[in-house]
């Protein structure tokens, strides 16, 4: 017996931590997925009136983040991470991306692009975007015959 | 160790709301050393500068930071981050100088300076001509 029964524990806690390593290192959408290839993360919700989007962007600074809308509804968030300044230094571990990064999709309906509302709070970017007039829901009344 | 024990009894202590809360978010990390120092960089978006934890002992670092993402009632069009706790744990094999270690929680980043104790410094050794 080379598996002693004690350490079956702990062979699979370490076969669970390696995983996450790999998983880290491939850089596969995990719970913690960073600014990589595909740009930030992000959650999208709305209210009646207003869509909100939350932006992960740690060590970006708001003034080289770029935020537009073409075509009323596509939502493009643009910007740069610069990689970390230090002289001579010898890497250990490197999975925080840098560089020029963009995420582009569509919100699921349409905004009026004039009045949007941008903020930035520990490396989250906020986003407010009032529903176009034409987007929102109206009530018709039916009238009777 | 007393870390990881810590923190499994606060997960099972916790009622249900606790439990809800949200998952554990391993955050992203680059490490570098240069002859002076270990410099450790960690993605943290969404922790105020009071809520991150760091903590060394028996050579072991450990981050904590907690995060609390808005959770619509409505529920989300779009989900890519979770709300949950940011933990990740190191082995740190070179001799640190626990006292001088500093932290600095800038856009979301944490980094960490981890000073090399003297011992561990590499030294010139001068050659006199004998």
């Amino acid at each position: 017996m080379f598996l002693r029964r004690s350490g079956i524990g702990d062979f699979y806690q370490q076969m669970n931590r390696l995983q996450n390593e790999m998983n880290v290192l491939f850089g596969r959408p995990g719970p913690s997925a960073g600014i990589g290839a595909s740009g930030p993360p992000v959650n999208v919700w709305e209210d009646e009136h207003t869509i909100f989007v939350e932006a992960d962007v740690p060590g970006v600074d708001p003034e080289r983040i770029d935020v537009s809308i073409t075509d009323g509804n596509c939502l493009v968030i643009q910007g740069e991470r610069p990689a970390p300044d230090v002289a001579n230094g010898v890497w250990h571990r490197h999975e925080r991306g840098t560089g020029n990064f963009v995420r582009e999709f569509s919100l699921p309906i349409m905004v009026d692009a004039g009045r949007v509302l941008a903020t930035h709070e520990d490396g989250v970017l906020n986003l407010t975007l009032p529903k176009a007039y034409a987007a929102k829901p109206r009530k018709i009344a039916v009238k009777s015959a | 160790m007393n870390e990881n024990a810590v923190q499994t009894a606060t997960r099972n202590n916790g009622d249900t709301g606790e439990m809800l809360r949200g998952v554990t978010l391993t955050p992203r990390v680059d490490i570098l050393e240069n002859e002076n120092e270990l410099l450790l960089i960690a993605d943290m978006p969404g922790v105020k500068h009071a809520d991150v934890d760091v903590r060394y002992e028996n050579e072991e670092l450990t981050l904590h930071g907690r995060r609390a993402c808005t959770v619509p009632d409505s529920g989300f069009d779009r989900q890519e981050i979770q709300n949950g706790d940011y933990f990740r744990s190191f082995r740190i094999s070179e001799k640190i100088d626990a006292e001088q270690i500093w932290a600095d929680m800038k856009l979301g980043v944490l980094t960490l300076h981890l000073p090399k104790s003297e011992k561990a410094k590499p030294r010139k050794i001068s050659v006199k001509a004998g």
